[in-house]
């Protein structure tokens, strides 16, 4: 019952998600915020969450494969299934923010080397096809470590290229250069931590899978706390360095737009819940050996991050220049329509779904050897 | 193979927006969207006050970051150094927007001329709706002064989820005629030509006067050159005082 | 294709069709002009070759540009319109013109959208709602031209029945030259009096300070190219009025050559581009005009070779001192002693300073500068400073500074218009029967010509209009009771102050017609509606105009295939309504009508077309016809003159009515105007009282010897202090074509070219120190209110505005008009209307509608 009821709850998210996407291709972009000035919004921000995600989790399957660490193995497969759901809701947020999707295919007509947009869109379509190869080798027990390590080198070459394609452009001081680039790929390892905790733990009890199952499996999931603590507490560090340097010392000219994003939702968000709160309660042994704490950790740090995401995206845009800033004040406000909402809900329903098959048919806890078993 | 570009006289400019409406015109903008524009500015306070206007449009960088950025090349530059768009190789994807340091390009959020999409009179049998108008002068295209020489190097009417900018009117270039704002200008504020040849105007205005660059700082190499002042006031010199 | 399209034609567009080839003359000068816009040699081929190809086939995608004139605003250039395939794509400057040349303001691109408006009205409509009123749909029904013009034709054979034709009442809005068969012939000839033009919500006060000290009634051109110092007085020429696009096209030369200064309480277009700004308090600038007087006198900088001077050569005009009259000898002037004595001799520009809110040292400054340039100093009278209610001797005062510094008629200052030859249509008084001559004798329904309404236009007590005192005369039934009345391109019920008197009195009318192109705030009282053709694309006609030394004769002529069945206000309507008239038989209108011949075939006109077109050719034969030939551009026949659009004077003879000043009575630049001493006694002497009570009863202060020279008059504002505590400043917008664009996108999307306005938006500008005074931030909505009246706009601050005034453009607050122009058609208004604000006032000398410095406002937040 209560399983039809999610699967419910998740075709009626598809099904919004896919009048909005009718909509919006037959309607046009107006349904957005629409100003040439916020000219990328919240679909944008979620496919970054998403794709950040996705490579996130990238590393941490390639801890047990790529490094060797056999104790990590247990998580595998679920965290490669996940790579891929959640890829996957990218790409749905990514098409939802494509003005003319169709015309993607001059990407291979019309290549650009120098953009770090085809770089992006290259490595991604490589990294889809690297994916479901390296899960199908998991899948029929033939780990491949090249494809493995290849996940692991793509993962890394997306979320700093994201940082690339945000970062770089002259037009946009306020993104702080190279910082991206660096913060883009720690904080994506955060999410790919978070997203396995919470899946693993929360996910499988909601389905009724208790898990762990066993005590080397609760031992795991303390240890990838501990490591999911040490990297939020490093972009923590990494993040306050940002607002001290783009929130203090800086011209407003260069850094109005960050100055003035300080003290936005999607800032403070990012801030306390996203990064201060789950530090301090991966930072409390009694309470980050409770599932519930590394549950409630996650899922703060995926809403912080989510949040951030689109921070930062705002940071670039808010601030209007040269003729974008006749007419309007010198900060513009943000609030995403309805359409934008149900956009990010449209990628996340997507993920959750085909993540819910996953569990149901893939048997996605179980290790090579259970795999094997079972077949 | 010349290399075009315009220089902005300032101090002739009237700050009358002629060419940014003539520009709509020349190039069937739909609502909302302005190839070439304006940033204006009201300094000092009363009764020490001026108001200054600086025309606005694609600069045509040499190095532009919107050309670098385009995954596909749709935006890309032309031999005579024109920033050229190809509406049919965009995803819409808006980088270019987010690359350019000047905010001149447009996104066709919808379907263009809204306004003359409506069906609907004010004064049912006495007057007609706006798409009955471009119906009946201009079988149902775009609008009824629709300019259809845009359509021979670009789409005549850009479609929605795609991006937009002024091109130089390229499309008049190629017929050995001037921008569409350069003509338009009453005031003989916008000059063009070619950086290439030696003895054009264009180049002895570059000499004559210390000319500016939008962000020159960047590097971007921008093709709009402005010289003078909008408000070359005269005063009446003093040391000052303290 | 192109026999299709011929088929497809209406019998306008073949007189096109026969003139597809472009003669060699028009080619070659196409081609010229083509190539001086584009400076590269090698760029000049291509264009030759698309010319080359237009010529021969021009219904092709390039198109054909036609001659065509521009009516948005006053400034009448002469353009060209790009057609293709039978509709009208852009719009440019006419190469031909010597006035505007290739240059085009803002406007002209509008007209696109005006042309092409979906909310013309596209077929005669009649009311159905016998009630008339703001708020009472009229119910409009499409009728057949052939109903109106019926209804029409009743009507007027209903007066001549019962012998009461001046009943009958003509409004004129927007014209051209062919307005006399309308507004003049067809009144006269139907037998009333009262043919009523909007003359004087236009400008007339402006005239009033030329014509008496110059004799020269009318709007003056500018030398600006040869000026060394031009003082700009309450007029903005770079955003509107007059010669926008030739003043646009050399302002960046004029600013290198001339010191610039603006007077103006407002920082406007021009202002923005001048080398100072005067931000005078509004209705002072007589005080600063007879300041800069007095300092170019005790400085001795007048223009010694055109005022002559002391006969010993020493200066004895000292501040506060009598000069006497016989030490000095007068050249080309009258009356600078008089002047001094009478007014000039305390005005000094400490005086001068405390009533206009600026400093001496800047008055005195500038004042030297302006001698020190004579004679290329330009004073340049704009309507700002006599649009009030004690504007007149503003506007002379302002005037009089170029016969100081000798800039009339001169090198680098003012001049005025060029002669031209055009010819009257033919006169209607054979075709006047007893019933229309005694209508005509009645007295005019705007009561002018009544001791309190002098409107000593030119010199003639009653001579000019006061058109918006019309409402009151309909309301009072003052001289007489209106019965049928026909308008044209005019919108009183928006366009004239205190508006709700004229939604009162059209309500009043039993029977209006009104022409138009659009469903306007006049044409919702109306009880029949004529879809009118637009100016620049869709009639004959001509106008004229002047700038840059020169005079311009520009055609009106349909170049593009309209859209509906529209007809012609001044021709083709009346020609219809006098074939009904002549079927009721009265045939007089419609023989008279017959006698505008065609001057190349001897042939009359058979129909309505035929008759816009030879009434035309008739007015304008001497321009091209080479046998009558009389000076200006020569032509070889009506053919080349029609494509080339636009017939050019003689350049400007400098100097030459240096003492032969036609219309004053001196024959000399009058100081002390003997003109208006003499004007002012004929009207006291028709009222048989004196002058002092003429002027007592037109609100002005003078009396005695002072009612004859320039002088300072406090300005009368309405409004308690207290209570009001902003002066309301008026302007126009560089986008306005006469208050009809506001239906036009672009418009909106642009009207944040008047500096400190914004885009889609009607923003009352405070200076940021009221605003703080009473709370109001930029964004707010509020109410703006007059003692007569209220509007809803929004709050803006800006620098650019006086403390204590509060700035708005005039052009929005439409209730009708069209989608874009109101908020909700017929109810609600987009932005506001400044008449709203604006008392019915008068500057009572010309009949002008006072719109400056006449009202105090109140702010309240909505």
């Amino acid at each position: 019952m209560k399983g039809r009821l999610w699967i419910g709850l998740l075709s009626l998210g598809i099904l919004l998600g896919l009048v909005t996407a009718f909509r919006v291709f037959s309607t046009g972009f107006v349904l957005y915020a629409k100003t040439d000035i916020l000219v990328w919004t919240m679909p944008l921000a979620a496919y970054i969450f998403f794709s950040l995600t996705s490579s996130g989790l990238a590393f941490v399957s390639s801890i047990p494969i790529v490094f060797g660490i056999k104790r990590y193995e247990p998580l595998e497969k679920r965290t490669v299934f996940l790579e891929i759901a959640v890829l996957m809701a990218g790409f749905v947020c990514l098409i939802m923010h494509l003005g003319s999707p169709l015309n993607v295919i001059y990407l291979l007509l019309s290549p650009n080397l120098a953009s770090p947009l085809w770089w992006l869109a290259m490595l991604y379509g490589v990294y889809l096809a690297v994916l479901l190869a390296s899960f199908w080798r998991i899948q029929t027990a033939q780990v491949s470590k090249t494809l493995s390590t290849l996940v692991f080198l793509i993962a890394i070459a997306t979320s700093t290229a994201l940082g690339w394609l945000l970062g770089l452009p002259d037009a946009r001081p306020a993104m702080n250069g190279s910082f991206l680039t660096v913060y883009f790929p720690l904080t994506a390892f955060a999410c790919g931590l978070a997203a396995v905790l919470l899946f693993s733990l929360a996910y499988a009890r909601a389905s009724g899978n208790p898990n762990p199952t066993s005590a080397a499996q609760a031992d795991l999931y303390d240890e990838v706390a501990k490591v999911f603590g040490v990297v939020i507490g490093v972009t923590l560090v990494l993040f306050i360095w940002r607002a001290i340097i783009g929130g203090v010392s800086s011209s407003e000219v260069e850094l109005g737009a960050f100055r003035r994003m300080m003290q936005s939702l999607s800032f403070q968000t990012e801030l306390w819940l996203g990064l201060v709160a789950p530090f301090v309660l991966m930072l409390i042994p009694s309470v980050r050996v409770t599932t519930w704490g590394k549950v409630l950790a996650s899922l703060l740090l995926l809403v912080g991050m989510f949040a951030g995401r689109l921070e930062f995206i705002l940071t670039a845009e808010i601030m209007p220049f040269g003729q974008l800033g006749e007419g309007v004040p010198q900060f513009v406000s943000y609030l995403p329509t309805i359409s934008e909402v149900l956009v990010a809900l449209f990628g996340l329903a997507v993920m959750l779904l085909l993540y819910t098959l996953g569990e149901r048919y893939l048997n996605l806890d179980g290790t090579q050897e259970k795999s094997e078993a079972g077949t | 193979m010349p290399k075009y570009a315009m220089v902005i006289d300032l101090q002739s400019c009237v700050g009358c927006g002629a060419c940014s409406i003539a520009c709509k015109n020349e190039n069937n903008l739909s609502e909302g969207i302005f190839w070439s524009s304006k940033i204006t500015e009201t300094v000092g306070t009363f009764p020490n006050v001026r108001y200054h206007y600086m025309p606005t449009l694609c600069n045509h960088c040499e190095d532009a970051p919107c050309v670098r950025g385009c995954p596909t090349q749709a935006m890309h530059k032309l031999d005579n150094g024109i920033t050229m768009h190809d509406t049919k190789k965009c995803i819409g994807c808006r980088y270019c927007m987010y690359n350019c340091p000047y905010g001149v390009i447009s996104f066709n959020w919808e379907k263009p001329f809204k306004f003359w999409r409506d069906d609907e009179p004010v004064l049912k049998g006495c007057t007609p709706s706006p798409q009955e108008v471009v119906r009946k002068v201009n079988n149902g295209t775009a609008t009824p002064y629709y300019n259809p020489a845009r359509a021979e190097t670009l789409a005549g009417a850009r479609p929605k989820g795609v991006v937009e900018k002024c091109t130089f009117c390229d499309h008049r270039v190629k017929r050995g005629e001037l921008p569409y704002c350069v003509e338009a200008c009453p005031a003989n504020a916008r000059v063009f030509g070619d950086l290439e040849n030696g003895t054009h105007e264009i180049k002895f205005l570059l000499g004559k006067f210390r000319a500016f660059r939008l962000k020159e700082h960047l590097g971007t190499k921008p093709k709009v050159y402005y010289i003078r002042n909008f408000n070359p006031a005269a005063y009446d010199r003093t040391k000052g005082g303290v | 294709m192109e026999v299709k399209e011929k088929k497809k034609m209406k019998p306008t567009m073949k007189d096109f069709l026969d003139d597809l080839k472009l003669s060699r003359r028009t080619f070659m000068k196409a081609s010229a002009a083509a190539g001086t816009a584009v400076a590269t040699g090698a760029a000049l081929k291509p264009t030759f070759r698309a010319l080359a190809e237009a010529s021969t086939a021009p219904a092709s995608a390039q198109g054909e540009w036609r001659a065509a004139t521009c009516q948005g605003c006053t400034s009448w250039c002469s353009k060209q319109v790009l057609v293709i395939d039978g509709r009208a794509v852009k719009a440019r400057g006419n190469p031909n013109s010597k006035v505007n040349g290739g240059a085009s303001c803002p406007r002209v691109h509008l007209a696109m959208q005006q042309v092409y408006d979906p909310d013309r009205v596209k077929t005669p409509m009649k009311r159905t709602n016998p009630k008339k009123g703001r708020n009472e749909d009229p119910g409009f029904v499409p009728i057949s031209w052939d109903e109106a013009l019926d209804t029409i034709a009743d009507k007027i054979m209903e007066l001549r029945n019962n012998n009461e034709t001046h009943k009958y009442m003509l409004m004129r809005g927007r014209y051209s030259y062919m307005r006399d068969i309308l507004y003049d012939r067809m009144t006269k000839i139907i037998g009333s009096p009262n043919n009523i033009s909007h003359s004087s919500l236009c400008a007339e006060a402006e005239k009033f300070g030329p014509f008496y000290t110059e004799g020269y009634w009318g709007y003056r051109q500018y030398d600006v190219e040869n000026a060394r110092c031009i003082t700009v007085w309450g007029a903005d020429p770079l955003a509107a009025n007059r010669q926008v696009s030739y003043y646009s096209s050399v302002w960046g030369k004029a600013i290198d050559r001339a010191h610039i200064a603006v007077v103006e309480p407002r920082l406007s277009a021009t202002a923005a581009k001048a080398d100072e700004w005067f931000p005078i308090k509004p209705g002072e600038d007589g005080a600063l005009a007879v300041a800069f007087a007095h300092v170019l006198l005790t400085e001795g900088l007048w223009y010694k070779p055109f005022v002559g001077d002391f006969k010993d050569g020493v200066n004895k005009f000292v501040a506060g001192q009598e000069v006497n009259e016989e030490d000095f000898e007068e050249l080309y002037t009258h009356g600078i002693v008089k002047w001094w004595n009478l007014e000039l001799k305390d005005r000094t520009a400490e005086w001068a300073a405390e009533k206009t809110g600026l400093t001496a040292k800047q008055i005195t400054r500038h004042a030297r500068e302006m001698g020190m340039d004579a004679p290329h100093s330009i004073s340049w009278l704009g309507g700002g400073p006599c649009m009030q209610v004690r504007g007149g001797y503003t506007a002379m005062a302002v005037h009089a500074l170029n016969g100081i510094v000798g800039a009339v008629d001169n090198v680098g200052g003012t001049l005025k218009s060029n002669k031209e030859y055009t010819s009257k249509f033919p006169k209607p008084d054979d075709f006047m029967d007893e019933i229309a001559k005694k209508g005509k004798k009645h007295e005019k329904i705007d009561q002018r010509g009544r001791l309190q309404f002098p409107c000593i236009n030119a010199g003639k007590s009653g001579k000019g209009v006061i058109t918006n005192n019309a409402a009151d005369g309909i309301l009072n039934e003052d001289p007489n009771e209106i019965k049928v009345a026909i308008a044209y391109m005019n919108n009183f019920a928006f366009s004239a102050p205190q508006p709700e008197r004229w939604e009162r009195a059209l309500s009043k009318i039993p029977f209006l017609a009104h022409i138009t192109t659009n469903a306007s705030e006049f044409s919702w009282f109306a009880d029949i509606v004529l879809p009118n053709t637009h100016h620049m694309f869709e009639k004959w006609g001509y106008v004229k105009s002047i700038g840059n030394g020169y005079r311009q004769v520009t055609l009106l002529q349909p170049v593009i295939e309209p859209v509906w069945d529209y007809k012609t206000d001044e021709t083709e309507i009346p020609w219809l309504i006098a074939e009904k008239l002549a079927e009721r038989g009265f045939p007089n209108l419609l023989d008279h009508y017959k006698e505008y011949k065609d001057p190349e075939t001897g042939k009359a006109p058979t129909n309505e077309k035929e008759f816009a077109l030879y009434s035309l050719k008739y007015a304008t034969q001497k321009l091209w016809d080479p046998a009558k030939h009389k000076g200006g551009d020569k032509f070889n026949g009506w053919e080349e003159f029609r494509q080339t659009g636009v017939w050019n004077s003689d350049p400007y003879p400098y100097r030459k009515r240096w003492g032969k000043m036609k219309k004053t009575k001196t024959k000399k630049f009058e100081f002390y105007s003997e003109t208006l001493k003499e004007a002012l006694q004929k009207h006291a002497d028709k009222h048989e009282t004196t002058i002092d009570k003429v002027l007592e009863v037109c609100f002005y202060q003078a009396r005695g010897e002072m009612a004859f020279v320039p002088h300072y008059e406090e300005p009368y504002v309405l409004g308690d202090e207290a209570e009001y505590p902003f002066v309301h400043v008026d302007y126009k917008s560089r986008l306005n074509r006469e208050g009809r664009s506001a239906n036009c996108m672009w418009y909106h999307e642009f009207k944040d070219v008047d500096p400190g306005d914004e885009r889609w938006d009607d923003v009352a500008k405070f200076n940021p120190i009221d605003a703080k005074k009473i709370g109001i931030k930029s964004g707010d909505r509020i109410r703006l209110i007059s003692p007569t009246g209220k509007l809803e706009c929004t709050a803006k601050l800006w620098e650019g505005v006086r403390p204590g005034t509060i700035a708005k453009c005039y052009g929005q607050g439409h209730w009708v008009y069209g989608r874009l122009a109101s908020k909700e058609f017929g109810k609600v208004p987009r932005g506001g209307n400044n008449n709203d604000l604006i008392p019915a006032q008068y500057e009572r000398l010309s009949g002008s509608t006072a719109y400056y410095a006449v009202t105090r406002l109140k702010v309240e937040k909505v």
